[in-house]
């Protein structure tokens, strides 16, 4: 990358130049896309925050812009479909009880999150809502070959690896853990991950090669 | 770039907001909120330098926050840092609204001297913080003027011509006082 290259990245980062031919480039080249990205992420630290917050009304009002829940677009679809059929407006009208709240609660309980890494590179991010007992995996990367990539937890104070199951590897994933899952899944428990064949260790125990790992913080 | 410990604050915010960021583009709704939470300090400072008023600044950090609701699944976390990737959105989509407003800035831009800024505070910066403060105490070591203009390019979208016109200098002049403090930028902050 000669300097007027990375100049040309830093005048795109920036906006500074007009100049369709090196956004095209950006697409078409990967080293100049690197560079365009390693500008933008110096400037974007020029952003450090005011010092000052926005009011405390404004996430209302964001939240008052987003599109309505697509349970309710299905109500409604429900109760039109539904007509007289006496067993059907029944479950319509469980599901109208069951309707989730428009209104988020003010404060969600904040995941716990532990981020992933190797030293072959590997890296994914998880989050988990111990009221929901829902966990979400990111993976930033990770190759699992010809196999698949088999996530483990050791909980706080054991050195017993527990499958939670194959994940997905190449694209962020939800899963909702069984209460005897969850309650190996605290603050401080470790997660890792390993390479196993197609669908899993069949042992119960892991037999390929550990990626991964990192602990589960509170945030 | 310093490699960072898996644990490291920096690198569980991000880890946190990238997964955030994959529910969003599930359309959960409390994810945004998440994403609200542990971002809007820092993007309302990005909305506050481009619009100077806070009214019009909460203006755009709405349509910031339905831009990131509708684009969350376009973040690729294996290619980049959330941070940069809604820092950068926010600039552009708060200086997009700028401009269809027709409130493209054009008050002339002052530029001070040309003396190398080499105060103390810009050394203070520089140590024992995060990238954040790097970039900005980098840029405290370039001339006031060459400063100005670099952080104008970023908070108001200016380009080459733009910034001649502001600052009455020729184009020619201003593009290689720019290019020259930008290998300047580059060295310190590499």
């Amino acid at each position: 990358m000669t300097d007027d290259d990375d100049l040309l990245a830093a005048e795109l980062a920036l906006g500074l130049a007009d100049d369709p031919a090196a956004a095209a480039r950006r697409v078409q080249d990967p080293a100049f896309a690197e560079r365009v990205a390693w500008w933008e992420e110096r400037f974007a630290g020029l952003a450090a925050p005011l010092g000052e917050e926005p009011s405390p009304q404004l996430w209302n009002r964001i939240a008052a812009r987003l599109p309505q829940n697509d349970n309710s677009g299905g109500l409604l679809r429900w109760k039109v479909i539904s007509g007289g059929l006496a067993a059907v407006s029944a479950i319509a009208l469980f599901m109208l009880v069951q309707r989730p709240q428009i209104e988020l609660p003010p404060q969600p309980g904040a995941p716990a999150v532990a981020s992933l890494s190797g030293e072959k590179g590997s890296a994914l991010a998880i989050s988990y809502d111990n009221s929901t007992r829902r966990m979400t995996i990111a993976p930033v990367q990770l190759d699992p070959g010809k196999g698949d990539a088999e996530l483990w937890v050791i909980p706080v104070g054991s050195s017993r690896a527990v499958s939670l199951g194959v994940i997905d590897a190449r694209k962020p994933s939800s899963h909702q853990l069984n209460p005897a899952q969850a309650r190996l899944v605290a603050a401080g428990a470790t997660f890792a991950i390993s390479l196993e064949q197609r669908g899993g260790s069949p042992t119960g125990q892991h037999l390929g090669p550990i990626v991964a790992s990192g602990k589960l913080v509170e945030t | 770039m310093p490699s960072e410990s898996p644990n490291s604050p920096a690198s569980l915010e991000r880890a946190a907001l990238s997964v955030a960021l994959a529910r969003v583009a599930s359309q959960d709704r409390a994810a945004l909120q998440e994403v609200y939470r542990r971002t809007s300090r820092k993007l309302f400072g990005i909305c506050l330098r481009i619009f100077g008023e806070r009214a019009d600044a909460e203006d755009a950090m709405q349509e910031v926050y339905l831009t990131i609701w509708h684009r969350a699944g376009s973040f690729d976390p294996a290619r980049g840092n959330p941070i940069t990737w809604l820092a950068t959105l926010t600039r552009n989509r708060a200086i997009d609204i700028l401009r269809a407003a027709g409130r493209r800035p054009t008050a002339p831009i002052e530029l001070a001297d040309n003396v190398a800024d080499e105060s103390p505070d810009a050394e203070a910066v520089l140590i024992g913080q995060g990238d954040d403060a790097r970039v900005v105490g980098c840029i405290e070591t370039l001339s006031k003027s060459d400063a100005t203009m670099i952080r104008t390019a970023f908070f108001e979208g200016t380009t080459y011509a733009d910034l001649a016109t502001r600052t009455a200098m020729p184009l020619g002049t201003i593009k290689s006082r720019i290019r020259r403090a930008l290998l300047k930028l580059r060295e310190c902050l590499s």
